[in-house]
């Protein structure tokens, strides 16, 4: 399998064959191929509903990478939420999403 | 008049055409492949001595749909106004507003949802000096009175107005000695004002940047400039002030025509029974005037394309110039300037009244009334052709184009007149270049007419100047200050390129003719006409729009009905709870 | 009036970091914001990546954005929100500068200026695409802040033109929320976006990029109903014959970026002809002295941390003004498609030069070389240079034995 690492903006072209990582030039780059190659992970950034007219909706992130198969159903979890508190840039939206132990957190500070 | 000979000259185009007379006009019908054909068929039948050419040349396969609105209620139904005005382009609006002074139920029907939608928000906005046309001509009458007239209407209006001249220049020896002294002879015959020559030393006094291959140049010191959509949206608003009543969404579908007399006229918002009909519908107008069972003439529509360029190239024109058509230019000059040079007549450069640059326009033939869509040929074909005279300009400038349908008709003139066959309507028809110029001049002509058609008297009240808020980055940081005292909303800028503030966006959200579409707002107080063309304003217009009317943003639209920015929240938790 | 050392015009990522680093230094400083909220596009840019150079960690725009706001807000920096420079002279030492408000006129005087006043999306009509003007024709920019700030969607099926990196994140953004984009086209034959970008926002999502592609024309008369793509030859212009009719209700582009400079060409800042932006020294400042530019203004970068550094060192360095010494050009070898500064001046220090730039096309190795007076005097090799992958490096241009009479030019070599 090849990929171009995105750890860092730098961009490293890599190549996994049997498990084996070359092309990378950090540790961060090996680890990332091997996910990717056995099962990738993602930061999802998205917006939930408020009850707040000044901000309709407000920014939120997974507080850490999720598998890249539950996306969608993250979406759809996320797509289900209003947010009635005035939260602060990293409260937490919701503990533990989609089955992993991440949280949603709030990247913004509702006004 | 000869039918014989119009026939010959139309059978060598398309023997197939039958062309006969029908109660004065030169009737055309037939079936041809090619709207060329059709056109030239069209300009061949064209006889001093008929009414005019009815040109019923059907194009083989086509068919324009045209534009109908979807609404259908009965606001109308009953309505009995004096004068039922059809079509709110310049020619409709200058009307609204002159008959508003007479005392008399005005009413006015557009079926697009805002006035200036046409013709009258695509073009250059000059008010021409009317050297271009001839003795005789309807245009060159109303031309001259409506120059005259631009001043002090936009005085009224509170609209901006720039008597900025137009430059004709030459780029050869012979022009400037043999055209120059005849375009001067030919002013003073059609009575043109304050018509001079300039030589190149004169002319880089006036225009910083000449031409290098400048030989000389007739200057017109009558010609201006208006934002053509402005002052039809201003003269809307005089008439509605002063009781005109204006129907957005509204067509025309039909007329009851019983011996000579339109008895009622049928909309998709009911019957309405006018006294008096005038017929201003611009590409239209034919089939208005078919309706009305007036028809003396066909419009064949001419799409023309306008380039709009950054203001930061406004120190380029300062008034409005084109290169003589009468040679090409010389071969050295076409070296330097880099430019291929055609032949064809028509377009220059040209300062707006907003301080853009203009360039252009083009002129097409095409069958469609309302296909104002644009093309790359036609945009390449206008820098190529400008580039001549104005060898700074590059398509890196360019922040917009459009192109607008002239309503042409085959006498290449204005059709105002009472009706022929029918006694109560009015034509104001083929309003198309320069109908800008002479559209106000055209309305006093027709209130005078109703005037004493209906033995109407004028009306006591009649205020002609417009309530407006002046543009506010135009005035001094003082006279700013102190809107910005009595409306703080004044002080919030909205449109970064344009500097528009919040408070002009609500007057215009308030104004008597209130169209509430980011269009509407763009054409009245121009948010989203800079540079970055409403990429940074367009969601705060939007959100404003709605705040203001108490409606969501999705039910926003751009301009007509269908013109849907928004599809609803992303969320669907957001509508849940509502 | 009040008066300032500093006024950094703008309040976006530049503005933010160029005040608290001016602040730091010792300026009394104001923050002006034409917007409501301080925080600039980041406010709207809700995915993650930002921050890790400066933060060490992958933040969302909005956070990356507050926490300058917080560090800002801690200083004694005066912030105008929804206040708009409508004027900026120059006035004996200073300059004046004239703002609308809520409040009315606002008239300040400061000694220096940073302009920081971000870019803008090149639109529809300055790519010539043509055809009609419905709704459903929006630059990225425009659709994100619909989805992201506004909460409402401006399209359910779209083409994207151009794969610039908002172009790539507004793909993945309306996918998330449930909008089918057809395809991403892009006019050149590499990509334009970062390349984490079209992998976690095209590829993860099955989004087709189609390369040497365009849009050429739009329909439908109130809303959009199609676009008509055609593939491009090597210059770029559509090939007759291959256009194809897409349908779909919105066509987002993402065809570029102009830095804002109006402000600064009404007070006659040289323009560089590359970046777009003011031509500068090593300490941001503008051919007017006194005038420092930063951020998206000066050059549009790709990555916010490196905004925030040069627009901190704009802000130091205009806190303590110095006028304009004798300077040597950096002229622009080959190999190089833009960089800052554009010139060195003698009369400030020089040891610790940060030089961005970026390559003129996709290159695997290549070698960046200073010469002074045509010899080397300095390299350094890079490995996967891409144009839209701006590149930073520090440089020592002290021991380049730099004098006025000087001839410096930077180039890339391939090897």
């Amino acid at each position: 399998m090849e990929l171009v690492c995105i750890v860092c903006p730098k961009g490293c072209r890599m190549t996994v064959e049997n498990g084996v990582v070359t092309g990378n030039t950090c540790k961060k780059g090996e680890a990332f191929a091997k996910a990717e190659a056995t099962c990738p992970m993602r930061t999802v950034c998205s917006t939930v509903a408020t009850a707040f007219e000044s901000m309709p909706v407000l920014p939120v992130r997974t507080d850490g990478e999720i598998p890249k198969s539950k996306i969608a159903e993250l979406m759809r979890f996320i797509n289900g939420i209003r947010v009635t508190e005035k939260l602060h840039r990293g409260d937490v939206v919701a503990k533990s999403v989609v089955g992993t132990d991440v949280d949603l957190i709030a990247t913004a500070t509702i006004y | 008049m000869n039918l014989k000979a119009i026939a010959k000259r139309v059978h060598k185009i398309a023997p197939s055409v039958k062309v006969e007379e029908y109660r004065g006009c030169v009737r055309l019908s037939g079936e041809l492949e090619s709207w060329d054909l059709i056109y030239r068929c069209g300009v061949a039948a064209v006889s001093k001595k008929s009414l005019g050419v009815l040109n019923d040349i059907k194009l083989k396969g086509f068919g324009e749909q045209p534009k109908k609105p979807s609404l259908r209620d009965d606001a109308l139904e009953g309505s009995t106004p004096d004068v039922l005005i059809v079509g709110g382009g310049i020619m409709g609006c200058a009307l609204a507003r002159e008959l508003s002074r007479l005392d008399i139920e005005v009413l006015l029907v557009e079926k697009a949802n805002d006035v200036a939608t046409g013709a009258s928000s695509r073009n250059d906005g000059c008010i021409h000096p009317g050297i271009d046309l001839h003795l005789g001509q309807l245009k060159l009458h109303y031309v001259l009175r409506g120059n005259a007239m631009y001043e002090g209407l936009c005085k009224e209006l509170g609209c901006d107005f720039e008597r900025w001249a137009q430059t004709f220049m030459f780029s050869t020896k012979w022009e400037r000695y043999i055209i120059a002294p005849l375009m001067l002879l030919k002013g003073k015959i059609l009575g043109v004002p304050d018509m001079s020559f300039k030589s190149p030393a004169e002319m880089k006094k006036i225009e910083p940047h000449p031409p290098k291959w400048l030989t000389g140049a007739v200057y017109m010191a009558s010609a201006g400039v208006v934002s053509p959509y402005k002052v039809t949206v201003a003269l809307a608003e005089n008439a509605v002030e002063n009781g005109a009543k204006i129907s957005l969404n509204t067509m025309v579908e039909g007329m009851e025509v019983k011996d000579g007399r339109i008895v009622s006229v049928s909309t998709n918002r009911g019957r309405v029974r006018p006294r008096i009909v005038v017929n201003a519908a611009g590409a239209y107008s034919d089939v208005i005037a078919e309706m009305a069972g007036d028809r003396t003439f066909t419009i064949h529509p001419r799409k023309g394309t306008d380039l709009i360029l950054d203001k930061k190239k406004a120190y380029y024109a300062l008034s409005s110039f084109a290169r003589s058509y009468f040679a090409p230019l010389p071969k050295e000059a076409q070296e330097q300037t880099h430019a291929a040079v055609g032949h064809t007549k028509g377009g220059g450069v040209m300062r707006t009244v907003d301080g853009n640059i203009l360039v252009g326009p083009n002129a097409v033939e095409q069958p469609y009334r309302e296909d104002t869509s644009t093309s790359l040929d036609d945009v390449n074909a206008i820098i190529r052709k400008q580039k001549v005279a104005a060898d700074e300009l590059s398509a890196a400038d360019i922040i917009t184009y459009f192109a607008g349908v002239r309503a042409a008709t085959y006498e290449e003139d204005f059709v105002v007149r009472k009706g022929i066959f029918t006694e109560n309507v009015i034509e104001t028809a083929g309003i198309q270049s320069p109908g800008i110029t002479a559209a106000p001049a055209i309305a006093c002509d027709v209130r005078d007419w109703v005037k004493e058609m209906l033995g109407a008297k004028e009306r006591t009240g009649f205020d002609p100047v417009r309530r407006h808020t002046p543009k506010l980055a135009g005035l001094s940081d003082e006279e700013r200050a102190e809107y910005i005292r009595r409306n703080p909303a004044y002080g919030e800028i909205v449109c970064r390129c344009e500097e528009v503030s919040k408070g002009e966006i609500i007057d215009a959200l308030d104004s008597p003719l209130k169209v509430c579409t980011v269009d509407g707002i763009k054409r009245r107080v121009r948010p989203g006409m800079g540079r970055c063309q409403g990429g940074f304003c367009s969601p705060l217009v939007v959100k404003i729009i709605a705040e203001h009317e108490g409606i969501k943003p999705e039910d926003v639209l751009k301009g007509d009905e269908g013109s849907v920015i928004l599809y609803g929240d992303s969320k669907k938790a957001a509508e849940v709870s509502e | 009036m009040k008066e300032y050392d500093v006024i950094v015009i703008g309040g976006g990522p530049a503005g933010l970091a160029a005040a608290e680093s001016a602040c730091k230094a010792g300026a009394k400083t104001a923050v002006i914001e034409r917007e409501a909220r301080l925080g600039g596009i980041l406010k709207q840019c809700v995915h993650d990546g930002f921050g890790l150079i400066r933060f060490g960690e992958k933040l969302a725009g909005p956070e990356y954005a507050e926490r300058y706001i917080d560090f800002v807000k801690a200083l004694p920096v005066d912030c105008y929100a929804l206040t708009f420079v409508t004027r900026l002279v120059k006035e004996g030492e200073g300059f004046a500068v004239t703002c609308v408000s809520r409040e009315g006129m606002l008239d300040f005087k400061a000694k220096s200026i940073v302009l920081a006043t971000g870019c803008r999306e090149r639109t529809a009509k300055q790519v010539l695409i043509q055809g009609t003007r419905p709704a459903g024709v929006f630059t990225a920019g425009t659709a994100q802040n619909f989805v992201n700030l506004m909460g409402k969607m401006p399209a359910k099926k779209c083409v994207i033109l151009g794969s610039g990196d908002i172009g790539l994140i507004m793909a993945r953004r309306l996918t998330l929320e449930g909008a089918e984009v057809e395809g991403v086209y892009e006019v050149k034959p590499e990509p334009s976006g970062l390349t984490r970008n079209i992998h976690q926002c095209l590829h993860d999502f099955g989004i087709p990029l189609h390369l040497s592609h365009t849009v050429t024309r739009v329909f439908g008369v109130d809303r959009l109903t199609a676009v008509e793509v055609a593939e491009v030859d090597d210059r770029m212009k559509p090939v007759k014959g291959t256009e194809r009719i897409v349908e779909c209700d919105a066509l987002i582009l993402s065809v570029g970026l102009i830095p804002e400079n109006e402000l600064a060409e009404s007070m006659g800042v040289k323009i560089n002809a590359f970046t777009k932006g003011p031509d500068c020294d090593q300490t941001y400042m503008t051919s007017v002295d006194g005038v420092f530019s930063a951020g998206n203004a000066l050059n549009v970068f790709d990555l916010v941390d490196y905004v925030s550094e040069c627009a901190a060192d704009a802000g130091r360095n205009a806190a303590h003004p110095a006028p304009s010494g004798k300077c040597v050009r950096l002229e622009r070898g080959k190999g190089i498609l833009s960089y800052v500064p554009h010139r060195i001046d003698l009369g400030k220090p020089q040891d610790r030069v940060v030089f961005f730039f970026r390559s003129a096309k996709d290159m695997d190795r290549a070698t960046l070389r200073i010469l002074a007076d045509g010899k080397e005097v300095y390299k350094k090799k890079f490995a996967f240079l891409r144009p839209p992958e701006m590149q930073r490096v520090e440089m020592d241009f002290s021991a380049f034995g730099l004098n006025a009479g000087s001839k410096l030019s930077v180039e890339l070599e391939e090897n």
